[in-house]
């Protein structure tokens, strides 16, 4: 491990000026994980040695050094888990069937509470998934009706989890 | 000795990467969906790893392509070719929808997330001349799906829990799936009939996706013994 050149402190100020720089909303939606601090036990010693000690809970701020964790955190969700989403559900569906209404030939009604026959295809194929953007009941037309879920390379996936863990170790000062 | 100009390379690095800032900013807009499209996949695999084939439908065709709704609909809207699946396992029919209302027993409508449910109740939900919200008693599982790159809030747990409360004593099965966690809404989901907290669901946790996937293998297969 590595010795560490800076304190945890002036790693976390580059880290939210660099996000800042590129995209405001990123920086503060990770600004904001990182304000919502955490949960501990306090203890606070009994005055009558009888008694027992009183123990209860207290929001803190996180430290500098636990931060910059959570900062890494919301970036891996966004960076890794996201595409990691969208290439399980792809894998999912491409295993499943296509099932394709046959009833004008069948003869088959709409009214009808029994199944509809379908004949199964594409098992095995990769399916095109869109997400609604613009909703049913959405009055303002603006932007796209649905877009995409499209798969990202592993390859690049993979890259982006290398650069969390690298980081990961750049401001692991636990070790130093 | 790792130096400040080390530490801002490798931000860089992260920052510049096409998965990086570029990514957050193509996937902002639907972060929420694509995590229920994950979760809707893992059911997928549950009724996969069952033995038999989930088959996709849309509601007014083939589904090419599946769509996920955007927001909370009906399972009879037609307003697009709305993707849903279907399978059958010992002779029982279900069908895995993704954003639909059910009617609670209190008459109130829900939106679940992700859900199976009986296909007979669905079907009769579509019929043209009895369109409706499926009732409570034909859910068997339901489950909220939250995206976060931050803490949960508590909020999410106490309303989904109000909501599972009112879907009636059938459910089998109900749980919040988070790619995060909260510690205290462990515990909260504690008590017995309480959904289960599914924190860390994601695919960088494969114990977690087993943990999801039995779950729903072991009632199916419950359900469905003769």
């Amino acid at each position: 491990m590595p010795e560490l050149e800076y304190t945890p402190q002036q790693a976390l100020e580059i880290l939210m000026k660099k996000l800042g720089a590129r995209d405001e909303a990123l920086a503060a939606q990770v600004q904001a994980a990182i304000d919502a601090g955490k949960d501990v036990s306090e203890t606070e010693p009994a005055i009558d040695r009888r008694k027992k000690a009183r123990v209860y809970r207290k929001t803190v701020p996180f430290t500098h050094e636990e931060a910059l964790q959570i900062a890494l955190d919301a970036l891996q969700a966004y960076f890794v888990e996201q595409p990691l989403f969208v290439a399980a559900a792809a894998d999912s569906l491409a295993k499943a069937a296509i099932g394709v209404p046959t009833h004008r030939r069948s003869g088959y009604q709409a009214n009808s509470e029994e199944p509809e026959p379908v004949s199964l295809e594409g098992q095995g194929v990769e399916k095109a998934v869109e997400i609604e953007m613009q909703t049913e009941t959405q009055l303002s037309k603006t932007g796209e009706e649905t877009i995409p879920l499209k798969r990202m390379a592993q390859e690049q996936i993979d890259d982006q989890r290398h650069h969390i863990a690298d980081l990961r170790k750049l401001t692991n000062f636990a070790q130093e | 000795m790792a130096t400040l100009q080390d530490l801002e390379n490798a931000i860089d690095t992260l920052l510049n990467h096409p998965l990086g800032v570029g990514q957050y900013q193509l996937v902002r807009r639907a972060e929420e969906k694509a995590y229920e499209a994950y979760v809707f996949g893992l059911c997928l695999r549950a009724a996969r790893e069952l033995g038999v084939t989930p088959v996709l439908r849309g509601i007014n065709g083939a589904p090419t392509p599946f769509v996920f709704r955007g927001a909370p609909g009906q399972i009879h809207s037609r307003g697009r070719n709305y993707g849903y699946a279907e399978f059958t396992l010992n002779g029982q029919e279900f069908e895995i929808h993704a954003g639909v209302e059910f009617r609670g027993t209190s008459g109130m409508t829900h939106e679940l997330d992700v859900c199976i449910m009986r296909a007979s109740d669905a079907r009769a939900c579509r019929n043209p001349q009895s369109l409706d919200d499926p009732h409570a008693a034909s859910l068997v599982g339901g489950w909220e799906c939250k995206f976060y790159a931050g803490n949960l809030q508590k909020g999410l747990g106490r309303a989904f829990v109000g909501l599972i409360d009112d879907m009636g004593s059938n459910v089998r099965l109900s749980g919040l799936c988070s790619n995060s966690v909260h510690p205290q809404l462990r515990d909260y989901f504690q008590p017995q009939r309480r959904p289960h907290p599914h924190f860390h669901l994601t695919p960088l946790e494969p114990s977690n996706e087993e943990i999801f996937v039995n779950q729903i293998k072991g009632e199916l297969k419950k359900m469905t013994a003769s």
